[in-house]
């Protein structure tokens, strides 16, 4: 079986860890638990005939550990991009992020996702005021944990590029 | 026949008689046939000899012939060509350690491992006692260096280890440790963790980590059986490592040798756990191997990096204090300057800090502080006044106000201008209305 190393990266509170919930026990909770350092979690995903186990590096979120980071993000084969468009400064973090990845260790494939899309009249910013960065995605996912809405589709279409990366090599 | 003057050999002075050269060349292929033969043999083969000295690919063949054979020969006779060799192959050798260190390490780690050992063995005598102790191994992970993906995983059938949370959890604060103290420049080769009665025991190797679950207390042989094993890995697996790419089927036949190796080292004598304190055991030493994984990298956090500089400028705040030059790295701490010996003691400053746990290395030349209040408690000191005189500093004049021997005085203004930051004395005799303090 193929392992990749996937991490889930973006400012804290964006709902990193509630996608993860979502996708690997499928539940959700309102309540805010910031992630202590990383957790890791693992799922397998099924890709036509193929199967991949994605290990899920679910980071805290939290600016000042930048030096852990860089840690954290060794030796991944993709990553997901988390912003809440609530909060249009996450946008600012992810930008951080992403340039620190690319110096770090070379561009990977990612899914850039817009999370909390069930509160959408609250959104300040669209897919349009993404920076630049953001044409380099796999794809834009417009997403929920609290609603269940398209969160598969975002682990789902990683794990494919991941696949086609390798088959590509 | 005629008679051959001695002058034949060199050119005739006359025009040749051409008769007498066509008779000569007869005479002497008849004389010299078999030397002439000799001759041309010996040219055509020096020519051929030319052909092989001028031909580059020819000589490097011939060489490459004989090479070992005269290595092993010169050795085992003077040595003298190892001699000559030995400053080239030594400089070779740093440059490729210096230029490409990773092949260099992981060509060596087979090799290092056992001799290092050899070389502790003869320093020491192992306790061989301590394979007595009871222990067992529970989980044995191999774990991919670069991506903390764990290629083999066994666990005992016996070990409680068997609820998959567990696992993961436990699994989980291995690969994030391993992570992080390997992407940390300053790592120091921490290698074991202790978890209550479980201990994770860690064995680095270029590509791989051997991480094994134990609980009990194993003896240090059992260190090197795990070194042996992961030296053993990356032999077998050389190539399958560094080509890993997320694939761990390769390494499945490494489940079953590190299942038996588990089996040898499992003893059954050991008193288990009731489920319930296994499993909170368990969810805590998760928790407490995180939190390690997590300090590794707070001591480079910014946290610790302000209250450093706090405890910095409070120093150089601190009159008889100067810092010139300071240092900090992985939970070190170093502070050079200048100290006066009346000022503040910088280790009860430390005290006082937010750092107060921290190893700090003090480097502090002595010198004389011109701060006034130093000044007065100097002179005091060397002019050792009457209690009630009160001194104080104006400028760089030192007052003596109160009543003083006439005696004392003298003295005191011949050697008060050789304290630092005194030049002048003016003594008041009466003290004024001021109460005088100290
Ligand atoms: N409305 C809504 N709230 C969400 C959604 N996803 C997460 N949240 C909430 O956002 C908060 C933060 O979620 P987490 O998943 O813990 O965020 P995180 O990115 O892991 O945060 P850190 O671990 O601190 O970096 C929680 O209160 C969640 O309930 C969503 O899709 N919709
Ligand atoms: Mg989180």
């Amino acid at each position: 079986m193929i392992q990749k190393k996937v991490c889930m990266l973006g400012a804290f509170a964006v709902g990193k860890s509630s996608l993860v919930r979502r996708f690997v026990d499928n539940i959700y909770s309102d309540v805010y638990t910031t992630t202590i350092g990383v957790r890791i979690d693992k799922k397998i995903v099924n890709i036509g005939d193929e199967t991949l186990s994605l290990v899920l590096w679910d980071v805290h979120g939290e600016d000042s550990y930048q030096n852990v980071l860089s840690a954290y993000i060794r030796g991944m084969a993709g990553y997901l991009l988390v912003v809440d468009p609530t909060r249009p400064h996450s946008v600012d973090n992810a930008t951080n992020l992403k340039n620190l990845i690319d110096t770090e260790i070379g561009p990977k494939p990612f899914v850039v996702v817009m999370n909390k899309c069930d509160l959408k009249e609250q959104w300040l910013i669209t897919q349009d005021d993404l920076p630049d960065w953001a044409n380099d995605a796999e794809l834009i996912i417009e997403a929920s944990s609290k609603n269940d809405t398209d969160v598969n589709l975002v682990f789902q279409t990683l794990a494919e590029s991941l696949l086609q990366n390798r088959q590509a090599q | 026949m005629r008679t051959i003057t001695n002058n034949i050999f060199s050119k005739p002075a006359n025009e040749p008689n051409a008769e007498l050269v066509n008779e000569w060349n007869t005479l002497r292929s008849l004389l010299l046939s078999e030397e002439q033969a000799t001759i041309d043999s010996i040219r055509d083969d020096l020519t051929a000899l030319r052909e092989r000295i001028n031909n580059p690919e020819q000589r490097i063949q011939d060489i490459s012939d004989v090479l070992s054979e005269a290595t092993v020969l010169s050795q085992s006779s003077n040595g003298d060509l190892s001699s000559a060799l030995r400053p080239v192959l030594e400089a070779q050798f740093s440059i490729s350690a210096r230029e490409n260190p990773e092949l260099m390490a992981e060509a060596l780690f087979p090799i290092l491992g056992p001799a290092i050992r050899k070389m502790i063995a003869s320093l020491f005598k192992f306790d061989a006692s301590g394979s007595s102790k009871i222990y067992s191994i529970e989980q044995l992970f191999v774990i991919d260096k670069e991506t903390g993906i764990p290629l083999v995983h066994v666990v005992h059938e016996d070990a409680f280890a068997q609820d998959a949370d567990m696992v993961s959890g436990m699994l989980s604060a291995i690969q994030s440790y391993v992570q992080e103290a390997f992407s940390t420049a300053s790592f120091d080769g921490l290698n074991t963790l202790e978890l209550g009665e479980l201990s994770v025991w860690i064995e680095w190797g270029p590509n791989a980590v051997l991480a094994s679950v134990i609980r009990g207390i194993a003896p240090e042989s059992f260190r090197r059986s795990l070194q042996e094993r992961l030296e053993i890995i990356h032999q077998q697996y050389s190539q399958e490592l560094r080509d890993y790419d997320g694939d761990s089927e390769p390494f499945d036949p490494l489940k079953i040798e590190l299942t038996k190796f588990i089996h040898n080292n499992h003893t059954k004598s050991i008193v288990k756990l009731s489920k319930l304190t296994k499993k909170q055991l368990v969810c805590s030493c998760a928790a407490i191997v995180a939190l390690i994984a997590l300090v590794t990298g707070f001591i480079y956090s910014e946290v610790d990096e302000n209250r450093w500089q706090t405890y910095i400028s409070q120093l150089k705040d601190t009159p008889g204090i100067i810092v010139t030059g300071e240092s900090r790295g992985f939970g070190q701490y170093h502070i050079e300057g200048l100290l006066d010996p009346m000022a503040v003691d910088p280790i009860v400053l430390l005290k006082h800090s937010s750092l107060q746990s921290a190893e700090v290395s003090y480097q502090f030349e002595p010198y004389h502080a011109l701060h006034s209040a130093f000044i007065v408690k100097r002179a005091r000191s060397m002019l050792a006044p009457p209690e009630t005189t009160l001194l104080t500093l104006q400028g760089s004049t030192l007052v003596i106000e109160g009543l003083v021997t006439s005696e004392w005085l003298k003295e005191t203004r011949r050697f008060a201008p050789l304290i630092a930051g005194i030049e002048s004395v003016q003594y008041i005799s009466t003290l004024s209305t001021r109460k005088f303090s100290q």
